[in-house]
């Protein structure tokens, strides 16, 4: 049989093309995915600084939570957002112990060296971090040419740094912390070793221990420790009693490549969110590229119907025909996945780049490499196109031997039993999808529901659409008629009677209108909502912001120092876990003048409370936590810190706000970078000249504040993967419609010839086939748009949104294109169709 | 290869080589029924020509597709030899096919993927044996094709078309060769070196034929002629002549 499909896809490559394309492009995705994976699951960032000391200890970088339930006690824990800085007592407790060689403690704090009035970031763009310069010895740094820091206004940076900042031994610079500007002296360059002039994620400077110790902003405690162990002594066992010795402080102590999570507390978090990314992208081109094998094969095996006859009759059995089918597929699917996961190694290094940019995950996680998730990639997908090619031939397998001598008759233009009750299942459940998205009021989790509940309305819909074009079919031939109206009454009849192959062929289309219209518009209804709160919040007149890593300290203490300034608020950003670990946006605002640059729509309470005790809530934060004003709430701020605040108002912007509002300085003593993410001034008109004179280059200043102001990206990190999944979609569902098409017009030589020997003309044939394709069209736009109108719909009622928001433009564009598509290929289908029946009628026999 | 279930008893090897026994077979649903074999019996002795004719809507090919076990009738028994076909499974009929039964449509009888050779060698392949030393280029040499083997059906004219379908349904030896219009669609001189071949496989090698035809000069290279209408066997001629058989069949009308 093997030989046999050979043969036959020899001679058919043509219909196999675009389940080849499909089975490329799948396999490049899911290489591509496949090797992201296993960077995900391999996951360890290798330790940079830490490098040195064989043991490190770090904070716990988890909240937990212990439920008690019918006896039964669960225990969760959760990622926080920040580094968990653990108390000085650490240090001397892991010092006293015998298996103890040394212990060197670390700080880390923000600190960037100032050229032309900028901050100069890390390698990357990557961070840029100040350390005590006692801890030198954990890389170890060494000085290469200066000496260390021995005032407090000397600094030793790292070569790379001077390099790039052209700095030198001597020179006097202004670095940029926590506390703001300061100027310091360089006194010497160092670096890390092994021909290396810095470390590849971060810049590196090093203060004097007094001067780095005011800095942390965190007096009192530590880092990180850096732990050799004595001699003799294996580093498992010094671990293990370092363990034992610190059990009464949340601590994670790591040994090997597991160092990397206590230097990068990010990074466990990035790899799982790595993994699940990685998994959706992969797992969701198979499918769809494995709906396009199926709809070639089908077609396919619907055009052959006479040779498989012919086999039949000779003598194949049934399962012999399936295995030939199976193995066609499957041929076509390997010789399709074998350059397409070379190129998947591509693939993998765009995606790569994609979601460092995104922010998704760290830059140094870096790129796994190895053959094994290209050839899984390419097993995966020729094995899933031969499963597809077994189950088509099963239809294959069922043409009776004497279908050889039968008129290829249409088949009914009913809805089949099976189909039936499997489009109804499938709208029962797409319907109790809707409800269900109704009732989810994060975005977080609405969006995959939303995605969820249109893909399965769609095959909802396309199940059942059968007796709905038929309906279509009916009403405009009977509508229809009058001299001139020929070719659209016999396209309307087309419609009636071969609705199962017109169904067929709407389904790309209305999954790419459909799923298109869902993945695009409810980022724009987000985005709607979110600007409008915004321009009706922000009441300030200028709003100044900042490159990475934001706005120091001091800007604010200039702004409110311009004549004629009569307000000045930060704003910095943070998140927040409540009692049950539920994850919230947190930010900071400066409590004096509130009302002047910021209207939250309060609804209860007032916040001219916000202070050091209090706390606002939004209205689907009040509700996530069940806390109202006067409650006092617990919370886990993000470096671990408990905090109970009495709730002072709550507010009902929250979509272009963050969910919880607290005391500026309360957030910026909690974060890694205390740095503002936006400061909103208010004053009399005409102060823009005196502003961006006071602020310097750093800062960028604009006024009507409300419509510049970015806001929060609501679905954290991971915004940019719909984009993704809709650009994939888009693809798969064009190269469906294009294959669909043309093989459903090649089918119809038979029915041109006849229609020509009627004494229709070629124009006019050609003219049937364009308005089938425009009904096609128009019935899959309406029947996608609907769908996901309804999705969206569910979605905004969830969100606590007035109505969706479709602009315009987009959703011409996507008809639009649709459409363009559509036209295109049945023009070309249609004109080779015509000429192959010109030819049959030269010569019958053929 | 392995032979599905055999008939009833019997102990001597039948003499025929198709039976039978008041098949009927029905088409339509739900009340539009056209019945196109009403309880029709027939016994073919071995190394027969059979013809069967008849006006259009008959049942003459719904009768060749029973007896070839292509299609299940609704009632009555079907033999091919000493087996019985009506109660095989489709796998274990398709087996049957490929080395006892031959079967020639009027066209598409060609796989256009293969060549001459792997078209007639195709029965084999789908049992999974190797034809015999040499077999293949035998029976194409036959049909006078010899030098055709490494062409393609699209490079053959429809007569030589015809021919190959002949040397594939000759190659394994079949008990019976079923014939549905395989000189329909051929100019006269095609249509008679493929009825010689036919006549030749009969009275040379002792092969059974059973063709279906509406032209009664074909029917006229048969032994005997049997006549369909409204699916019963109307009338059954020993080997004769074109004119009597036309007769015979224009007579059909009047008796309506």
């Amino acid at each position: 049989m093997l030989r046999l499909a050979l043969h036959a896809l020899a001679h058919h490559w043509a219909g196999s093309v675009a389940a080849g394309v499909a089975a490329f492009t799948a396999t490049a995705l899911l290489a591509g995915c496949g090797l992201l994976l296993q960077t995900g699951l391999d996951g360890a960032v290798a330790p940079e600084r830490y490098a040195g000391a064989p043991v490190s200890v770090s904070g716990d970088q988890n909240a937990h939570a212990v439920e008690h339930k019918h006896d039964k006690v669960k225990r969760t824990s959760k990622p926080l957002a920040e580094r968990v800085w653990m108390p000085d007592r650490v240090i001397d407790t892991v010092r006293a112990l015998d298996t103890v060689d040394s212990v060197v403690p670390e700080l880390d704090f923000p600190a960037y060296l100032i050229v032309d009035g900028r901050p100069v970031p890390g390698p990357h763009g990557l961070a840029s971090l100040g350390h005590d310069w006692s801890s030198a010895a954990l890389t170890p740094f060494t000085v290469g040419s200066g000496r260390a820091p021995s005032a407090d206004d000397e600094i030793v940076i790292d070569a790379a740094l001077a390099a790039r900042a052209r700095v030198r031994p001597g020179s006097t610079v202004s670095v940029q912390t926590c506390t703001g500007p300061g100027r310091y002296r360089v006194v010497g360059v160092a670096a890390p070793g092994g021909d290396r002039d810095g470390l590849p994620s971060q810049s590196t400077l090093f203060f004097s221990s007094a001067r780095a110790e005011s800095l942390t902003g965190r007096p009192g405690r530590v880092a990180a420790l850096g732990v050799w162990p004595a001699s003799g002594v294996d580093r498992r066992a010094l671990a293990a009693a370092i363990r034992t010795a610190l059990a009464d402080v949340p601590v994670r102590v790591s040994l090997d490549g597991d160092r990397g999570a206590a230097e990068f507390p990010a990074a466990p978090n990035a790899t799982v969110r790595l993994v699940s990314i990685a998994g959706v992208i992969g797992v969701t081109s198979l499918l769809v590229a494995l709906l396009v094998v199926a709809g070639t094969v089908s077609l396919a095996i619907q055009r052959r119907r006479t040779e498989f006859a012919l086999l039949r009759t000779i003598g194949a059995t049934p399962g012999q025909v399936r295995a030939m089918v199976g193995l066609e597929a499957a041929t076509v699917g390997l010789v399709a996945a074998l350059p397409g996961g070379a190129f998947g190694l591509l693939v993998a290094g765009r995606l790569h780049d994609y979601l460092v940019a995104a922010g998704a995950i760290p830059g140094n996680l870096a790129l796994a490499t190895g053959p094994l998730p290209v050839l899984a990639a390419a097993l995966l997908t020729t094995a899933g196109a031969g499963v597809i090619g077994l189950i088509c031939g099963r239809r294959a397998a069922r043409i009776r031997p004497t279908a050889a001598v039968a008129e290829a008759a249409a088949p009914p233009a009913t809805l089949g039993r099976g189909r039936a009750i499997a489009g109804l299942l499938l709208l029962a459940v797409g319907a109790a999808l809707l409800f269900v998205l109704r009732m989810l009021h994060t975005a977080a989790a609405a969006v995959p529901v939303m995605l969820v509940t249109s893909l399965i309305c769609v095959g909802a819909v396309t199940l059942l659409g059968v007796p709905v074009i038929r309906l279509i079919g009916t009403a405009i031939s009977v509508l229809v008629r009058g001299p001139g109206a020929a070719p659209l009454h016999l396209a309307a009849l087309n419609l009636r009677t071969g609705s199962r192959r017109f169904t067929s062929v709407a389904m790309p289309v209305l999954l790419a209108v459909g799923m298109a219209c869902t993945i695009l518009f409810q980022q724009t209804t987000l985005a709607h909502a979110a600007d409008r709160e915004l321009e009706a919040a922000v009441r300030a007149d200028y709003a100044v912001s900042g490159s990475d890593p934001g706005l120091s300290p001091a800007i604010a203490v200039a702004a409110r120092r311009i004549a004629g300034v009569t307000t000045v608020t930060q704003i910095i950003r943070s998140a927040a876990r409540d009692a049950d670990l539920a994850d919230y946006s947190v930010q900071g605002v400066t409590p004096a003048g509130l009302s002047r640059t910021l209207d939250l729509g309060v609804e209860a309470g007032s916040l001219a409370a916000l202070g050091p005790d209090a706390v606002a809530l939004s209205s689907s934060a009040a509700q996530r936590s069940g806390a109202g004003v006067g409650d006092r709430l617990r919370l886990t701020l993000g470096d671990g810190t408990p905090v109970t605040l009495t709730v002072a108002a709550v507010y009902r912007r929250g979509l272009g706000f963050p969910d919880i509002t607290m005391a500026h300085d309360v957030v910026a003593a909690h974060v890694d970078d205390p740095f503002d993410d936006l400061v909103l001034v208010d004053g009399r008109p005409g102060l823009r000249p005196a502003m961006r004179a006071a602020l310097g280059a750093g800062a960028r200043v604009d006024a009507h504040a409300g419509q510049r102001a970015p806001a929060p990206a609501e679905g954290g990190p991971t915004v940019g993967v719909p984009y993704l999944l809709l650009i994939l979609i888009a693809g798969f569902s064009a190269i469906g419609v294009v294959n669909t098409l043309i093989m459903a017009t090649a089918h119809r030589v038979h029915e041109f010839a006849t229609l020509r020997l009627a004494g229709a003309t070629p124009a006019q044939i050609r003219a049937m086939t364009q308005w089938e394709s425009v009904l096609l069209t128009i019935t899959g736009a309406l029947l996608g748009t609907a769908v996901s109108l309804a999705a969206l719909w569910a979605f905004s009622a969830g969100m606590g949104l007035p109505s969706p928001f479709v602009p315009a433009a987009p959703y011409l564009a996507i008809v639009g294109g649709t459409a363009a598509l559509v036209s295109v290929v049945t023009v070309v289908a249609t004109r080779a169709a015509l000429a192959l029946s010109r030819a049959r009628d030269r010569d019958p026999a053929a | 290869m392995p032979e599905p279930a055999r008939g009833p008893a019997t102990t001597a090897i039948s003499e025929d080589a198709c039976r039978l026994d008041a098949v009927s077979r029905r088409f339509g649903r739900d009340g539009a029924h056209v019945t196109a074999l009403d309880r029709v019996s027939l016994r073919l002795k071995r190394g027969t020509f059979a013809a069967v004719m008849g006006p259009s809507g008959s049942g003459k090919s719904t009768l060749l597709h029973c007896a070839a076990g292509l299609d299940r009738p609704d009632a009555g028994e079907v033999y091919l030899g000493d087996t019985r076909l009506t109660n095989l499974s489709e796998s274990e009929s398709a087996r049957l096919r490929r080395n006892r039964i031959g079967f020639v449509f009027q066209s598409f009888n060609l796989l256009p993927t293969l060549t001459v050779r792997q078209n007639v060698a195709l029965p084999f392949r789908l049992a999974g044996i190797r034809p015999a030393r040499g077999r293949i280029d035998e029976v194409l040499d036959r049909v006078g094709l010899a030098g055709r083997a490494r062409h393609r059906p699209g490079e053959l004219s429809g007569g030589q078309q015809q021919r190959v379908a002949i040397a594939r349904a000759l190659a394994p030896q079949p008990d019976v060769i079923f014939a549905d219009e395989p000189t329909g669609a051929l100019d006269l001189r095609a249509a008679g070196e493929i009825l010689r071949l036919l006549r030749h496989a009969v009275d040379g090698s002792g092969q059974s034929v059973v063709m279906v035809t509406h032209d009664p000069s074909a029917a006229s290279y048969a032994d005997r002629v049997l006549i369909l209408a409204d699916g019963r066997i109307v009338d059954d001629l020993e080997r004769t002549d074109a004119a009597r058989i036309s007769a015979r069949l224009a007579r059909l009308e009047t008796d309506r």
